[in-house]
């Protein structure tokens, strides 16, 4: 564990993942580019229609994608905050708040897309059931850590409030996640618990899959460009971004 | 998916996706388009200031 901690540390410091994100995002931004274009033909044109919801199936290659990375976004926040109030890791910190907002959008496409599937579904834009519930309360959790990082006058107060309250939302995670088994819902059980063992068709799973990396390629994109952005600005006057920033090398 | 013509072509048709597959689908792309437009303007300003303050050339 120590090794691979000082094999990650020159990674893991403010010069080091400037350096490396630099490298790196255009190659993720990319391949990000190339899985929307693929996922949104697959999924718009090229995937089954299913023989009980018709065409409207389609809608699941965005809710899903955006709901599965909504929970994942805010336990990479939630633990990035830990790490940042227990070992006072600047980096922990700077992801924690470049998730946010990506995380606030993934959310609100979730809840957005969930409820135009409900409509023709259900019949209804909402029910007060234990999924989409506690998927609002993650919403207002994102909504509460952006809005404690800007009220606060003093950066490292709101720093740390903000990753309180981050850690706090953690326990919602895996409420939203088992919500489904634990209370009996309108929202149906995950189709795919078991990767090995999926309940839905190839030809319906693989779009799936390619919108799910394109949703994640989209949050380390935007997470690496955004990271980078917070650190040259808070860190503006020190030699070493000068230095990169001067050198293309940030 | 679409819907095949007599001439044995598949030809797109749009009205059977209805309005809610679409706006779903436009919902997501200005959404996630709007994040991405918030970071693009965040480092350019970002640039702007550094060459203001002399670092960035």
């Amino acid at each position: 564990m120590k090794k691979i901690l000082q094999y990650l540390a020159p990674y893991l410091s403010l010069p080091g993942f400037c350096q490396w994100s630099h490298r790196w995002w255009p190659w993720t931004a990319g391949f990000c580019l190339l899985l929307w274009i693929a996922g949104l033909v697959q999924s718009l044109f090229l995937s089954p229609v299913d023989y009980q919801q018709g065409e409207a199936v389609r809608m699941m290659y965005v809710h899903v994608p955006a709901a599965i990375w909504s929970l994942s976004v805010y336990s990479i926040m939630g633990i990035a905050s830990l790490a940042s109030l227990i070992w006072r890791t600047k980096l922990m910190d700077v992801l924690a708040q470049a998730s946010a907002p990506i995380g606030l959008s993934f959310t609100v496409i979730a809840l957005a897309t969930g409820s135009i599937w409900g409509k023709p579904m259900w019949g209804t834009w909402w029910v007060w059931d234990a999924r989409l519930t506690s998927e609002l309360i993650l919403l207002f959790f994102y909504m509460g850590y952006i809005a404690l990082q800007k009220a606060a006058e003093d950066h490292r107060q709101a720093s740390r409030l903000s990753a309180i309250l981050a850690v706090i939302g953690l326990l919602d995670v895996p409420i939203v996640h088992y919500s489904v088994r634990w209370w009996n819902t309108l929202h149906q059980t995950s189709s795919f618990e078991n990767i090995s063992r999926p309940q839905i068709a190839a030809s319906m799973l693989w779009p799936l899959l390619m919108m799910m990396a394109a949703f994640g390629l989209y949050y380390v994109t935007l997470l690496f460009l955004s990271m980078r952005t917070q650190i040259v600005t808070q860190h503006a006057d020190r030699l070493w971004v000068k230095r990169l920033v001067q050198e293309q090398r940030c | 998916m679409g819907e095949t013509a007599g001439s044995g072509t598949t030809m797109l048709n749009i009205d059977l996706y209805g309005p809610y597959v679409w706006s779903c689908y436009a919902l997501t792309i200005t959404i996630l388009g709007w994040q991405l437009y918030r970071v693009i303007r965040a480092q350019k300003n970002l640039k702007q200031k550094l060459k203001v303050q002399g670092i960035l050339c």
